[in-house]
C-alpha cells in the first residue's frame, strides 16, 4: 500500500516508478554497510557451540555376548550413559532387572577396547560418565555372567 | 524494504541475541487416549532436572480397568518407548509408578495386560516430572 502510493506521487512528478525502486536499491545498498558503526575495524570470529548430542543403541544381547556402538566426540566433555531398558521381547510388561555390563572405550580394529565400566540394571539414570575428548569412541554392552535368556536392550548416549 | 534493511542496525548495542527454544520445566501433563484390545498409549514428555517422575492412572472407563503402566525413553519398541519399569495398577488418585529420572526426554504411557474388551478403554493419564 505504501510502495503504490510513493509509486503514484513520484509518477506525477515525472518519476518513473522503476527509477523510485532504483533509487531504494541503492539506498538500501548503501545503508547495510554501514551497519555496525564504529567497530567496523574489528572483526569477530565465530563461536561454535557442541550442543549435546542424543544417540540411542538398541539390539538383542545373548547370553554371553555383548554388542557395540561408536560415536564421536566434537568437543571435550561429559558422555553420559544410560542403560534405559532391558526387557526379555518386544511385549510391554517383559522389563527385566537383569544386571549388564557398561562400558565405555575405544574402537580397535573391529572390537571396542574398555576404558570404564560399570555394572547396572536398567534406569532412568546414567550409572556410567565418562569425561571425553574430541574423537571417535564406543560403548559396550555385554553380558556379565547373568543373562538367563536374549534380551532387547536400550542405551542412551548423550556426549558433546 | 527499507524498514527491513535497517532493522539489523541496533547502534551502540552490542549484545546479541541466540535462537532459543522453550526450556523445558518442572510440571504435571495429563493425557486422554483410548486403548485398543491389546494396544498402547505413550506420551513422551521432558525432564528439566535429575528428580522423580510420578505416574498415575486416574481413570479407566469401563472403570476399575486392570492395565499396565511404564515408563522408558523414546526408541523403537512398544509405541514407540523402550520401557525401563512397568507395573500393573488400577485406576486412583495416587501414582502407581514412580522412577528417578535426569534431564531429558521420555516416555510413559498403559498398556494392555489382557483385560481390555473389543470397544476399547478410555484412559487417562497423569505425569509429574521434575
Amino acid at each position: 500500500m505504501r510502495m503504490s502510493r510513493t509509486a503514484a506521487t513520484s509518477a506525477s512528478h515525472g518519476i518513473r516508478p522503476f527509477a523510485v525502486a532504483s533509487l531504494l536499491a541503492i539506498v538500501s545498498a548503501t545503508a547495510l554497510p554501514a551497519c555496525g558503526g564504529g567497530s567496523s575495524n574489528n572483526t569477530t570470529t565465530p563461536t561454535v557451540t557442541v550442543g549435546p548430542q542424543t544417540q540411542l543403541f538398541e539390539g538383542q544381547l545373548d547370553v554371553g555376548g555383548s554388542a557395540f556402538y561408536s560415536f564421536t566426540v566434537q568437543a571435550t566433555g561429559n558422555a553420559n550413559v544410560m542403560l534405559a531398558s532391558v526387557a526379555t521381547s518386544n511385549a510391554p510388561g517383559t522389563s527385566s532387572t537383569v544386571p549388564l555390563g557398561l562400558a565405555v572405550g575405544a574402537p580397535l580394529g573391529t572390537d571396542c577396547t574398555i576404558t570404564q565400566a560399570v555394572v547396572a540394571t536398567a534406569a532412568l539414570q546414567s550409572p556410567l560418565v565418562a569425561n571425553l575428548t574430541p574423537g571417535i569412541y564406543c560403548v559396550r554392552v555385554y553380558d556379565v555372567g547373568a543373562l538367563p535368556t536374549r534380551v532387547n536392550f536400550a542405551v542412551r548416549i548423550v556426549h558433546t | 524494504m527499507l524498514t527491513l534493511a535497517f532493522a539489523g542496525c541496533g547502534g551502540n548495542d552490542s549484545s546479541t541475541t541466540a535462537p532459543s527454544s522453550p526450556a523445558p520445566a518442572a510440571g504435571t501433563e495429563s493425557f486422554t487416549a483410548t486403548l485398543a484390545p491389546g494396544g498402547t498409549a505413550i506420551h513422551q514428555f521432558n525432564a528439566s532436572a535429575t528428580g522423580t517422575v510420578s505416574v498415575t492412572l486416574t481413570t479407566t472407563n469401563p472403570g476399575s480397568t486392570l492395565l499396565g503402566l511404564g515408563i522408558g525413553i523414546p526408541g523403537g519398541n512398544i509405541g514407540g518407548c523402550d520401557l525401563t519399569k512397568t507395573v500393573q495398577a488400577l485406576p486412583g488418585s495416587a501414582a502407581q509408578l514412580t522412577a528417578s529420572v535426569e534431564a531429558g526426554t521420555y516416555c510413559a504411557g498403559a498398556f494392555d495386560v489382557g483385560g481390555v474388551g473389543r470397544n476399547g478403554v478410555l484412559v487417562t493419564l497423569s505425569v509429574a516430572h521434575p
